[in-house]
C-alpha cells in the first residue's frame, strides 16, 4: 500500500516537471537592452539602403557593464535605417547580442521633416501606439532639424541623457514655460482636434539642450512654432499651467510675480450677428518675489497696483497668441471648439461643417485675468 | 440529484452572479458603450444593468416556483421531457461557446503583452485544466472559489482604477444627453454580451435551501456589476474622451497603462492588468464549466457530471482554436451571443413563468 502511494506521488511529480519546467520566454536581465529615447528621422536620401527605407531611427541605451573606469560614456546610442518604425525597432535583434526591451523608453524625439511629411507622421504615431511594450506615459518632443542630433548631446550637468531631458519636463509644475506632452495627450489631441497638435519643441545644443517653444501641427502637418513665452501663454489658455513666474515692469523696476496655481474658466457671452463671443477668466494667485531694496511693497495699494500690472501682462500675452492662433496658423488648438462641443452642444452643431474658417473669422476671445498677490516674502 | 454536500448560500450565490458576469467584457465595454452613444456610453451601460435586474428577478421568480430543482430538472415538470431535454442542451452548447470564447480572449492578450514565444495550446490547456479539476469538485466548490476570490480580484482592481484619477477629464463626459434617445436604446443590445453569465443563476438557485432568499442578493449582484461597468465606462472617457475610447481594442488596458505611477516604485501596471484579467476569466469559465457538464448528465440522464469534465477540456479547447484571428473571434462573438444572451435571459424565464402560471405548477 505504501509502495504503491509513493509510486504515485513520484508519477505526479514527474508530470507536474512536464508543465513547469518549460519558460519559453524566459530573458534574463544581462540579455535585455533597454532603449530609454527613440528618434525617429526622415532618411536621408545617401543614408538609404533600398528605396522603401522611409525611416532612421535613433536610440540610446545606458551602458550596464561594470567595469566602467574613468571617463568612459555611461550610455551609447545606435542608429538604423528602414521602412517602418517597428521593423527598425526589431532590426536592432541583428546588430546586438542582447534583445531590445522598450518598456522603460521614456521619450520619443520626432525629426523636423516628419513632421511635415503626413503620411509618415500618421505612421509613426499608430506604430508606437499601437505597440504593447511602449508606454502611453512617454514624453514626445519635436527637435527643429533632425531628431539624430539629440542623441550626439554629451550632457554637462548629468551623467545620463534621458533623466537629464525627462527632469526638464518634469519641471513643468514649477514653470508654465515648459510644456509636457506624453503620447496618450498626443493620440487624445490628434483624435479630437482632427490632426491639431501642440508638441514641444527641444533644441539640442553641444553639451545640453535647451527646451524652448513649441511646434503647432494641423492637419497632421507641423506649420508653425511657438516661442518661449508664447507656450506660457498656451499653458494658461489651455489650463494647463500650474507654476510660473511673471515678470511686470513698476516703478521703474521688474518686479517677478511667482504662481503657484492656475485657473481659466470659459464662458460663453454672447452670439451676435453670427459672431461667437467668448470669454477667457483666468485666475491666480501668488507672491512677489523681487522689489527694489529700501522700498516697502506691503502696501494694498501699492499690491493692487502690481496685480493690475500682472493681469495686463497676462491679458496681452494670450490675447496675442489668441490671433496668432487665429490668424497666422488658422488652427483651433486654444479650447473653442472643445468648449463649444461641450457645453453648447447645440450652437456647435450649427457651425460644426466648416468649423475652420469660423474660427478664424467669427470668433471673438475676451481674456480677463483675476490676479491676487498675497505674499510678498520676508522683506516688507 | 442533488447531493447533500451541495448547497450554496445566498452570499455565494452573489458571488457567483458577480464573478461570471465579470470577464473579458470589462475590458472593452467602454469602447463599445462610447461607439454606440459617444459621451452618453455611460448611460447605455446604467439602462443595460436596469433591464438585466428585471431578468434577473425572473428567473430568481421562476425558481423558486421549484424550490431544490434545477432548470435541467422544473423544465421537464414544465414542458415535458424532450423541449426540456433540447433546451438544457442547447444551454450546454451555448455555454460552451461562452467558455471557448473567454478562454480564446485570455490567451489572445496574454500572448500579445507576456507569453510571446510561450505556444498557445499551453496556455490554453493549463487555463482550461485548473478549471477542470475545480469544476470536479461540485457546486459547493464552485461557491467557495467564487467567494474566495472576489475581493482578491475587486481590491486591487479599485486601487489600480483609483491610481488614474490624474488622468480624468470630467468634461469630457459633456455634452450629456444630447444623444436620441432612440439610438441609446438600439445600442443596448449590443450592450447586452457584457452582461452574458446571468444565466447561471437557472441552474445554481436550484442549489439553495430557501430559493426566495435568492431574491436580495441576486438584485444586489446585478447592481454592484452594474454599477462597477458603469463607473469603467466613466473613468475611460473622461481619461480619454469618447472619440479615442472607440478607438481602443480594450480601453480599460490602455487605461491601466497609461497611469504612471508617482515616484516610479513600480513603472508600469502591465502585470497588474493581465492578473486582474486571469481572474475573471477564471471564474467565469469555472461557472459556466459545471453548468456545461450538468447539463449534459442530466441530457444522458446520468447520476454524476464528474465524467464529463475532464472530455469537455479537449472540446473546449478544439472550439476556442476555431477563430484564426481576434477579428474572427469577436465576429463570432458577436453573431452569436446577442441572440443566445436574449433568448436565455428574457424570452425562456417569461415564456417558462407564464405556462408554469397557467398550469399551476410548482408552488407560488
Amino acid at each position: 500500500m505504501k509502495a504503491k502511494k509513493s509510486v504515485r506521488l513520484i508519477a505526479v511529480m514527474t508530470l507536474c516537471m512536464l508543465f513547469t519546467t518549460g519558460c519559453w520566454d524566459k530573458i534574463e536581465i544581462e540579455d535585455r537592452l533597454f532603449v530609454l529615447a527613440i528618434g525617429v528621422d526622415k532618411v536621408k536620401k545617401e543614408e538609404q539602403h533600398v528605396t522603401e527605407d522611409r525611416y532612421t531611427l535613433s536610440f540610446v541605451a545606458p551602458v550596464v557593464s561594470e567595469d566602467k573606469e574613468g571617463p568612459a560614456p555611461t550610455f551609447n546610442t545606435y542608429q538604423v535605417v528602414n521602412n517602418s518604425v517597428i521593423m527598425s525597432l526589431s532590426q536592432l535583434l541583428e546588430r546586438f547580442s542582447q534583445k531590445q526591451f522598450f518598456g522603460h523608453t521614456r521619450a520619443i524625439f520626432f525629426g523636423e521633416d516628419i513632421m511635415k511629411d503626413e503620411k509618415l507622421f500618421k505612421k509613426v504615431v499608430d506604430g508606437i501606439s499601437r505597440y504593447h511594450e511602449l508606454h502611453n506615459s512617454m514624453y514626445i518632443y519635436v527637435v527643429p532639424g533632425r531628431a539624430e542630433d539629440v542623441f550626439k548631446v554629451k550632457p554637462k550637468y548629468d551623467k545620463l541623457l534621458m533623466p537629464y531631458i525627462t527632469g526638464i519636463t518634469e519641471n513643468s509644475d514649477y514653470t508654465s514655460n515648459i510644456l509636457k506632452l506624453t503620447l496618450s495627450d498626443v493620440i487624445i489631441s490628434l483624435t479630437d482636434q482632427k490632426g491639431g497638435l501642440v508638441i514641444p519643441r527641444l533644441i539640442p545644443e553641444k553639451e545640453d539642450v535647451n527646451m524652448s517653444g513649441a511646434g503647432v501641427i494641423k492637419d497632421y502637418k507641423l506649420i508653425g512654432y511657438l516661442e518661449d513665452k508664447e507656450v506660457g501663454a498656451y499653458n494658461r489658455l489651455m489650463n494647463k499651467a500650474k507654476g510660473g513666474y511673471v515678470s511686470v515692469e513698476y516703478n521703474g523696476a521688474a518686479v517677478a510675480f511667482r504662481h503657484f496655481t492656475f485657473r481659466r474658466d470659459i464662458k460663453l457671452s454672447k452670439v451676435e450677428d453670427g459672431k461667437i463671443y467668448l470669454n477667457y477668466n483666468m485666475e491666480t494667485e501668488g507672491s512677489i518675489e523681487e522689489y527694489i531694496l529700501g522700498q516697502k511693497i506691503l502696501d494694498d495699494v501699492l499690491i493692487r497696483e502690481v496685480e493690475k500690472k500682472v493681469e495686463k501682462n497676462i491679458e496681452t500675452e494670450s490675447e496675442k497668441l489668441i490671433k496668432k492662433f487665429q490668424k497666422e496658423f488658422g488652427v483651433d488648438l486654444i479650447g473653442v471648439g472643445d468648449y463649444l462641443s461641450k457645453y453648447q452642444p447645440k450652437l456647435f452643431k450649427t457651425i460644426e461643417g466648416d468649423y475652420d474658417t469660423y474660427f478664424i473669422n467669427n470668433i471673438e476671445i475676451k481674456v480677463t485675468a483675476d490676479a491676487h498677490i498675497r505674499r510678498v516674502g520676508f522683506i516688507r | 440529484m442533488i447531493r447533500n454536500n451541495d448547497a450554496i448560500s445566498p452570499y455565494q450565490i452573489a458571488m457567483i452572479i458577480i464573478m461570471t458576469v465579470t470577464s473579458v467584457g470589462v475590458f472593452s465595454i467602454a469602447g463599445y458603450a462610447a461607439e454606440a452613444a459617444g459621451p452618453d456610453g455611460w448611460l447605455v451601460v446604467a439602462i443595460t444593468g436596469a433591464l438585466n435586474v428585471l431578468a434577473v428577478l425572473m428567473i430568481v421568480r421562476l425558481n423558486s416556483r421549484f424550490p431544490g430543482k434545477t432548470f435541467a430538472e422544473y423544465s421537464q415538470t414544465i414542458m415535458g421531457t424532450i423541449p426540456s431535454k433540447i433546451l438544457t442542451f442547447l444551454f450546454a452548447v451555448y455555454f460552451l461557446l461562452f467558455i471557448a470564447h473567454e478562454t480564446r480572449a485570455f490567451t489572445e492578450i496574454v500572448k500579445m503583452f507576456l507569453l510571446f514565444r510561450t505556444p498557445t495550446e499551453v496556455i490554453m490547456l493549463s487555463l482550461i485544466l485548473v478549471c477542470t479539476y475545480i469544476v470536479r469538485g461540485g457546486v459547493e466548490c464552485i461557491g467557495r472559489i467564487n467567494e474566495l476570490i472576489f475581493p482578491i480580484l475587486f481590491i486591487p482592481f479599485f486601487i489600480v482604477l483609483m491610481f488614474g484619477f490624474p488622468l480624468m477629464d470630467f468634461s469630457n463626459l459633456r455634452p450629456v444627453l444630447q444623444t436620441t434617445p432612440a439610438k441609446i436604446l438600439t445600442a443596448v443590445p449590443e450592450l447586452m454580451i457584457n452582461f452574458g453569465g446571468i444565466e447561471v443563476l437557472f441552474f445554481y438557485i436550484g442549489y439553495m435551501k430557501d430559493p426566495k432568499k435568492a431574491y436580495k442578493p441576486a438584485v444586489l449582484a446585478v447592481i454592484f456589476i452594474t454599477l462597477f461597468l458603469t463607473a469603467i465606462t466613466v473613468f475611460c472617457t473622461a481619461a480619454f474622451g469618447s472619440k479615442v475610447t472607440t478607438q481602443f481594442i480594450w480601453p480599460l488596458v490602455n487605461y491601466i497603462r497609461a497611469i504612471s505611477l508617482p515616484g516610479l516604485f513600480i513603472e508600469s501596471l502591465d502585470g497588474v492588468i493581465l492578473s486582474l484579467w486571469m481572474l475573471t476569466v477564471f471564474t467565469t469559465i469555472v461557472s459556466a464549466y459545471y453548468i456545461v457538464s450538468y447539463s449534459i448528465s442530466k441530457v444522458v440522464g446520468t447520476k454524476e457530471q464528474k465524467q464529463y469534465v475532464l472530455p469537455l477540456a479537449i472540446v473546449i479547447y478544439y472550439i476556442a482554436l476555431q477563430p484564426d484571428s481576434l477579428a474572427e473571434l469577436y465576429k463570432w462573438g458577436g453573431a452569436i451571443f446577442p441572440y443566445t444572451i436574449s433568448f436565455f435571459l428574457y424570452v425562456l424565464p417569461i415564456v417558462l413563468l407564464l405556462i408554469a402560471k397557467q398550469r399551476k405548477l410548482g408552488v407560488s
